[in-house]
C-alpha cells in the first residue's frame, strides 16, 4: 500500500509542479506588428507619388529591415527581452509573414511602461554567415565593408535632375572609416538604440500587440535632409550612412493594442 | 524445492518461447525476404553550410536505386519514345556534363547552344545549367512558372491531358514537359513508357526503386528527378579557397572585392560566400532592354505588369562553362556579359531598384578591373561537378545512351 502511495505521488509530483508554475505565471501572449507608412499614411509602394525636402520625386519598391533585442520594460524595473534565446526579427514589407511575429514569450501580468529595441544588429550578433537560409542570408554585408548584414534595404526609384527615373538604394550596415588613402583604418557599427514610452498594463489571458510604425519618408528628412541625386551608392560611405542613421531615430513610433 | 521446480519450468517456457520465436522470423524472413530487397537505401544530401530547406517532394523521397535509374533514363536516348538510331533523344542531348549540365557553345548540333527540338522549333528560352536545383524553391524555369503552389494540370498546347500527374510543380514536371514538348525531345508518353518497359535492364531497376517492375511516366519523371537533385556543386576553386585549401590571386581577390561592393554590385543580386549557391534565385529585370513584350518573362506567371522583363537570377556556380548566357542567349560569352554591365545597362521603368549602375549605364570598371572580376568569376568553377563520374553516362559504350 506504501509502495502504491509512493507510485501515486511519483506519478502525480510533475504535474503538481507544472500546475503551480502555471498558477504564479499568470501571463498573455504577445505580438509585434510590423506597419510602414509614409507622409503620415499608409505608406503606397511602387507608386512615384511621394516628395521629399530635397525635391525629389520617389516611389518607395522594397523595404527589408532587422530589429533586435525588442524589450519591454515595468514600472518595476523588469525587463523582458522579446524571444531571447534569438531576438532578431526580419522585416520584409513583401513578405507577410514578417509583418507579425508572434513570440513564443508570455509576458507576466503587470504594468510596462516603455518598449526599446534596436534597429538593426548590435555588434556582438552582427556576424558574417550567422544565416544561412534566405531571406535573412540574403541581407549579407561584405566583409570588405566590415562583415555581418545589411540593418537595412531601402530600394526606390526618382526623378533624378535630368528627369530621368533612376534608381537609390538605402542600405544600412557597418561603416569603413577610410585613411586618406583610402586603405581601411576602421569600422563604426551604425546600429541605434530607441526606446518609446507605452502605457500598457497586461491583464491575465489577455493577447498584447505592439506595433512598430516606420515612416519610411523620415529616413530621407527627418533631420539630413537628403538629395538622392547625391550619392551613388552609400554602403561604402560611411558619412551618408550616419546622415541616414541620425535621421532614423525618428523614423520610428510604437504603439500598443491590449 | 517448489521453488527450484517452479524456475526450472518457467526456464523451459522462456527457451521454448525463444526457439518459436526463432522459427517464426526464420519464416518470416524468407516469405518477405524478395519484399525487404526492394527496400531502396536512402540518399542523404547533407551540406550543413547550405540553405536547410531542400525541394523534394514527399510523394518521391530520395533513393539510391532511384538515383541511379534515373541517372539511366536521363542519358538514354530512347526516353523520347524512339529507338531509332537517329531519333534518339534524352536530357543528356542537350544537358551536357562538361558544360555543368548546360548546352555550350559548342554543342554539335545546336548552334551557339540554342536549342531546337526535332520538330525545328526552338526553346522559349536559352537552357538554365542544372545545378544545385535542389535548394531552388522558388520555381523553376527563367519564370519560376513550375512552383509547387501551381494547381495547373496538363497542358493544351503539348497535349497532355489536364490530369494527375501531369502539374507543373516540381522537377518531375520538368522532365515529362521535356519529354513531350515539342521544342525538346517531341515525346510521345506511351511509347516511351511502352519502351522503357520492354528494354531488358530496366524492370529490375524499376523493382529496386520503386517495389515493382512496371514502368509508368510517374515512375520515370520522379527517377530522373531524383538524379537531377543530386547534381550538386559546392567544390569550386572558390569553395576550397573558402575551406583554406587553396590561395586566390591578387587578380581573384581584387575580383571577389568589386563583385562584393557596390563598385562592381553583383552580390546583391548573385549573392556571395555568406550565399553559397551564387544567386538569390530571385526574379530581376536587369536592364538588358527598353521594351518587354516577350510572354514568357516572369509576369506571366505572377500577371503584374511591374515584373516585365523579370527573369530568374541565375547561378555563378560554373559560369565560365555555362554559355550562352540569359534568358534568350544573346551573350555567348563572358566577355559580352560583362562588357553589357559595364557599359551597355538601359534604362526602363521596369528595371530592378536594385540595378543602381543603370544610372550611369554600367558599373565602368577600368579594363584591369574587368579582367578581375572575370577571373574571380573563374574561381567558381568546379572542376569536380564537370568530372563527378556518379553524374556521367554509365554505359558509354552502348548506342542508345547519349555520348
Amino acid at each position: 500500500m506504501i509502495r502504491f502511495c509512493l507510485l501515486l505521488i511519483a506519478f502525480f509530483l510533475p504535474n503538481l509542479a507544472e500546475l503551480s508554475i502555471a498558477q504564479t505565471n499568470t501571463a498573455c501572449a504577445i505580438h509585434v506588428r510590423f506597419v510602414h507608412s509614409a507622409d503620415g499614411r499608409p505608406a503606397l509602394f511602387d507608386s512615384l507619388v511621394y516628395i521629399n525636402k530635397a525635391g525629389n520625386r520617389y516611389e518607395i519598391n522594397q523595404v527589408q529591415y532587422f530589429v533586435s533585442e525588442i524589450t519591454l520594460h515595468s514600472l518595476a524595473g523588469n525587463k523582458i527581452v522579446l524571444s531571447s534565446d534569438n531576438p532578431v526579427h526580419y522585416v520584409d514589407k513583401d513578405i507577410s509573414k514578417t509583418l507579425l511575429w508572434k513570440t513564443a514569450d508570455s509576458l507576466p501580468t503587470g504594468r510596462y511602461d516603455s518598449v526599446s529595441f534596436i534597429f538593426g544588429l548590435s555588434p556582438e550578433r552582427n556576424i558574417s554567415y550567422t544565416y544561412k537560409n534566405p531571406p535573412e542570408s540574403f541581407m549579407f554585408w561584405p566583409d570588405a565593408l566590415g562583415g555581418g548584414y545589411h540593418y537595412m534595404k531601402i530600394n526606390l526609384k526618382y526623378l533624378d535632375n535630368q528627369g530621368e527615373l533612376s534608381n537609390f538604394n538605402c542600405h544600412l550596415g557597418i561603416g569603413r572609416i577610410k585613411s586618406k588613402e583610402g586603405a581601411t583604418a576602421g569600422f563604426i557599427h551604425n546600429c541605434f538604440y530607441l526606446s518609446f514610452p507605452v502605457n500598457l498594463t497586461v491583464k491575465e489571458d489577455k493577447s498584447v500587440e505592439v506595433l512598430i510604425i516606420m515612416d519610411i519618408g523620415q529616413w530621407f528628412d527627418a533631420i539630413n535632409i537628403m538629395d538622392f541625386n547625391n550619392y551613388h551608392g552609400i554602403m561604402d560611405n560611411q558619412e551618408a550612412m550616419r546622415k541616414f542613421s541620425e535621421n532614423g531615430k525618428s523614423v520610428f513610433c510604437v504603439k500598443t493594442n491590449e | 524445492m517448489h521453488r527450484i521446480k517452479g524456475q526450472r519450468i518457467s526456464m523451459l517456457v522462456s527457451i521454448m518461447a525463444l526457439l518459436l520465436l526463432l522459427v517464426y522470423n526464420c519464416i518470416s524472413t524468407s516469405k518477405f525476404s524478395e519484399h525487404q530487397a526492394c527496400i531502396p537505401t536512402p540518399y542523404v544530401i547533407d551540406f550543413p553550410q547550405f540553405p536547410d530547406s531542400l525541394n523534394i517532394p514527399a510523394d518521391n523521397p530520395m533513393t539510391c536505386e532511384g538515383v541511379e535509374l534515373g541517372r539511366y533514363l536521363f542519358y538514354d536516348g530512347r526516353l523520347c519514345g524512339s529507338t531509332r538510331k537517329k531519333s534518339l533523344m534524352s536530357c543528356a542531348s542537350c544537358h551536357r556534363q562538361e558544360h555543368a549540365f548546360e548546352s555550350g557553345t559548342d554543342h554539335p548540333y545546336y548552334k551557339d547552344g540554342l536549342i531546337t527540338g526535332p520538330s525545328g522549333k526552338s526553346t522559349p528560352h536559352a537552357m538554365l545549367p542544372l545545378i544545385n536545383l535542389v535548394w531552388i524553391n522558388e520555381g523553376y524555369l527563367w519564370n519560376g512558372s513550375i512552383h509547387s503552389s501551381n494547381e495547373k494540370l496538363g497542358s493544351e498546347v503539348y497535349n497532355v491531358p489536364a490530369k494527375e500527374p501531369f502539374h507543373y510543380k516540381n522537377l518531375e514536371s520538368l522532365v515529362w514537359l521535356s519529354i513531350v514538348a515539342p521544342y525538346e525531345m517531341n515525346g510521345n508518353i506511351d511509347q516511351t513508357v511502352k519502351i522503357i518497359q520492354n528494354t531488358p535492364i530496366y524492370p529490375p531497376m524499376f523493382t529496386k526503386a520503386f517495389g515493382s517492375d512496371t514502368v509508368t511516366i510517374d515512375r520515370i519523371c520522379k527517377a530522373i528527378a531524383q538524379f537531377i537533385r543530386t547534381l550538386i556543386s559546392v567544390n569550386s576553386m572558390f569553395d576550397q579557397f573558402m575551406n583554406d585549401k587553396t590561395k586566390l590571386t591578387k587578380s581573384e581577390l581584387n575580383g571577389f572585392y568589386l563583385f562584393t561592393t557596390e563598385n562592381g554590385d553583383c552580390f546583391h543580386c548573385h549573392g556571395s560566400p555568406a550565399t553559397p549557391l551564387w544567386t538569390t534565385n530571385m526574379f530581376m529585370n536587369n536592364a538588358k532592354d527598353v521594351y518587354f513584350d516577350e510572354k514568357g518573362d516572369r509576369s506571366m506567371v505572377t500577371g503584374n505588369p511591374n515584373d516585365k522583363g523579370k527573369y530568374r537570377v541565375p547561378t555563378l556556380r560554373n559560369i565560365a562553362l555555362t554559355a550562352p548566357y540569359m534568358h534568350d542567349g544573346r551573350y555567348k560569352t563572358l566577355d559580352e556579359v560583362l562588357e553589357f554591365y559595364n557599359s551597355g545597362l538601359k534604362r526602363s521603368p521596369y528595371v530592378d531598384p536594385l540595378m543602381i549602375n543603370v544610372n550611369h549605364g554600367g558599373m565602368h570598371l577600368s579594363t584591369g578591373e574587368i579582367n578581375d572580376l572575370k577571373a574571380f568569376l573563374y574561381t567558381l568553377t568546379d572542376s569536380s561537378f564537370i568530372t563527378n563520374p556518379a553524374f556521367s553516362n554509365p554505359r558509354p559504350n552502348d548506342m542508345h545512351f547519349i555520348k
